[in-house]
């Protein structure tokens, strides 16, 4: 198997308030293949953004990385001087964040912000960085690039300013790009010409994208691979077909169950409209996280061993794990524990 | 019994001497007392426009709003205000819908010292009432707005909204700001006060499966109109419109990992609300399927089954590139 383009190792991030540390990702472990897509799941404040950051070394203040490793292309990024990092951030892992009209420079215009990365990163001239540039708007398909090259962000639609980003983010054909949410703020059909771009671009650059979501459905649409995170750890993984048709782990069960399902043609006739699973509760904050399993106060399967004795991670089948005692109930658990 | 009638509602801001801004451009529609109307489209579609009018936040430009048979479409201050007890809305950021300086029991209290509804004592009661009904402690109407997270926070604003034993709830988009396991509960909440209220919902949201789980009719709307009108197993088992087409195509779910490639897209974004076309349809320039009759004639919403109506000319004869829908 090829090496892989990123490999974390039990990643450790903690925040320290001032008053306490506390554990914001605990344990997790990751590996992005060259010409896939890993989709990261869970709700809002699981530490999902935060993964994204930790990887890029742009985590807030007050934020640090007490541990694991960080591997892209085989170079650990944690031991990375700030310079180093500053030349492959843009060039070979680059980041397409969730609204992309706080993430492009209003006051300057679509070529400018296009080209500045080719010129800082690849030494081209402001003449070559300018083909780069028109070349990367056609690439993302814009109408007219000509014209949107001497364009401000404010004079392009939300879809056109997600587009521009991407042509950002792919202008120095990284190796890795994080989406972080990328179409949240897009309306649906043009969520849809959105992923069909990074798809198609994908298929012709092999970059490997780590998409972030909180959609059960863009995970199907995009993902070979999916983390489900949950408070800061990753509860279960493995491939996509697996994780969405035999969820293991219940807090992805629960998120199967409480995403409501659109039924067409026949399907929507019969079946009278069905209450929705729920998780109950939600998820704790950063500093409440409970020890042991920290899904258990809103786990409806746990029993006294969850309360008393860390979860292992249970090899549910080859490639698909999920941290949890109750992973396939039928097998006795001494039997599949792995660490 | 027909609680809310809404006919030819136009909405249009003025933006100078020869552009105006048509944010709803005549839509008509009934609902039935303990029925759900929903409203889906994208973002600019009018939809937000439509609840606001409805809720008289802002003034029509022409056309009628009457609720129970009582035309409340120029009704002044005072008179409106009599009324307001019968028509509630929940919006969709539950963070900004909250006074921040009003504690969570006072804020549910407050619609009804504003409607002079009960004696002091009642109030209170019936604020008790209503934490259990959206399931909030009764200890929490001590806190203030930031010390709920936004799931709580909504649960309020519902609490806030059916005070008044309102006949007609307005949500505009109540689920959309939730994280999907938070989204969940307040979708079930909703559907659980419809049934023990008799509450009639207009639901406005974008998202086709969570309309199509909570309403019992449905308006498909794009650039001011709608395009598409039915009964809401009508509508997902035969939509007639290629727009609609388009929202399901796109729409995305776990359980289908197959149409990657074949997934039917449009291209193009919605056409700009100002000074729209009148001789055109207004998805011409998206529409895969538009011939010159769309270029310049403007299809209106016809009548084509029980209940279903369908603003396209081809509407009879297009047939839906989606596999599941053509088999219907």
């Amino acid at each position: 198997m090829d090496r892989p383009v990123l490999d974390i190792t039990d990643l450790r991030v903690e925040v320290d308030t001032g008053r306490a540390v506390h554990s914001v990702l605990d344990g997790v472990s990751l590996q992005l293949l060259a010409g896939r897509t890993l989709g990261i799941v869970g709700e809002s404040g699981c530490g999902k953004s935060m993964t994204a950051l930790a990887i890029m070394g742009l985590l807030p203040d007050r934020f640090r990385v007490s541990g694991g490793s960080i591997r892209l292309m085989g170079e650990e990024l944690l031991q990375a001087r700030p310079a180093r990092l500053r030349a492959l951030r843009g060039n070979a892992m680059s980041m397409i964040f969730q609204e992309p009209m706080t993430s492009l420079n209003p006051v300057l215009t679509i070529e400018r912000q296009i080209s500045e990365v080719v010129q800082l990163h690849q030494n081209k001239t402001a003449a070559e960085a300018r083909e780069i540039a028109r070349e990367m708007l056609r690439a993302v398909q814009i109408p007219s690039p000509e014209a949107r090259l001497a364009a401000y962000p404010h004079e392009l639609s939300g879809g056109m300013r997600q587009r521009v980003m991407i042509a950002i983010a792919l202008a120095c054909q990284p190796r890795l790009i994080i989406a972080d949410e990328p179409t949240t703020a897009l309306d649906v059909t043009v969520q849809a010409q959105i992923f069909r771009l990074l798809r198609e671009l994908q298929d012709s650059t092999r970059t490997a994208i780590m998409l972030i979501t909180h959609d059960l459905g863009a995970v199907a649409e995009m993902a070979d691979d999916v983390a489900v995170f949950y408070a800061g750890k990753c509860v279960e993984k493995g491939q996509v077909d697996a994780i969405l048709s035999d969820p293991s782990h219940p807090y992805t069960r629960g998120l199967m169950t409480c995403t409501p399902r659109l039924r067409l043609g026949a399907a929507a006739l019969d079946a009278e409209q069905q209450e929705l699973g729920e998780i109950p509760g939600m998820v704790p904050a950063i500093g409440r996280f409970p020890t042991v399993c920290r899904f258990l106060p809103r786990c409806r399967m746990a029993d006294g061993r969850c309360a008393n004795t860390e979860p292992p991670v249970v090899r549910v089948a080859s490639d698909h794990t999920a941290l949890c005692w109750k992973a396939r109930p039928d097998e006795a658990p001494e039997m599949r524990a792995v660490r | 019994m027909t609680l809310l009638d809404v006919r030819d509602l136009k909405v249009h801001f003025p933006l100078g001497p020869d552009a105006t801004l048509h944010a709803v451009d005549g839509v008509s529609f009934a609902v039935e007392e303990g029925d759900s109307f929903g409203i889906v489209g994208e973002s600019g579609s009018g939809k937000s426009t439509t609840a606001q009018a409805l809720m008289r936040l802002v003034e029509p430009t022409s056309g009628s709003v009457r609720l129970q048979d009582r035309d409340i479409t120029h009704l002044g201050g005072a008179e409106l205000r009599k009324l307001r007890h019968l028509l509630q809305m929940v919006f969709q950021d539950p963070y900004s819908s909250l006074n921040p300086r009003l504690r969570a029991g006072a804020a549910v209290r407050e619609p009804l010292n504003l409607m002079n509804i009960g004696s002091r004592a009642q109030r209170e009661r019936r604020v008790d009432e209503l934490f259990a009904a959206v399931g909030l402690h009764p200890d929490a109407k001590r806190l203030f707005p930031h010390q709920f997270s936004g799931g709580q926070r909504q649960r309020l604003c519902i609490a806030r909204a059916i005070a008044s034993e309102p006949r007609l709830v307005v949500c505009d988009e109540p689920v959309s700001a939730l994280d999907v396991a938070i989204q969940a509960q307040i979708l079930n909440l909703l559907r659980r006060l419809q049934q023990e209220q008799r509450l009639t919902y207009v639901f406005i949201s974008h998202d086709l499966a969570v309309v199509q789980h909570i309403c019992t009719h449905v308006a498909v709307m794009y650039s001011g109109q709608f395009v598409e009108k039915a009964p809401v197993k009508q509508l997902f088992s035969a939509a007639k419109h290629p727009y609609t087409w388009s929202l399901m195509a796109a729409a995305l779910s776990p359980d289908d990992r197959r149409r990657k490639e074949s997934r039917f897209t449009v291209t193009g974004e919605p056409p700009s609300p100002i000074n729209p076309s009148s001789t055109a349809c207004r998805f011409a320039g998206r529409c895969p399927f538009a011939t010159e009759k769309c270029r310049t004639e403007r299809p209106v919403l016809t009548k084509i089954g029980d209940g279903h109506e369908v603003a396209c000319h081809y509407a009879e004869t297009l047939t839906p590139p989606m596999p599941e829908l053509a088999a219907a």
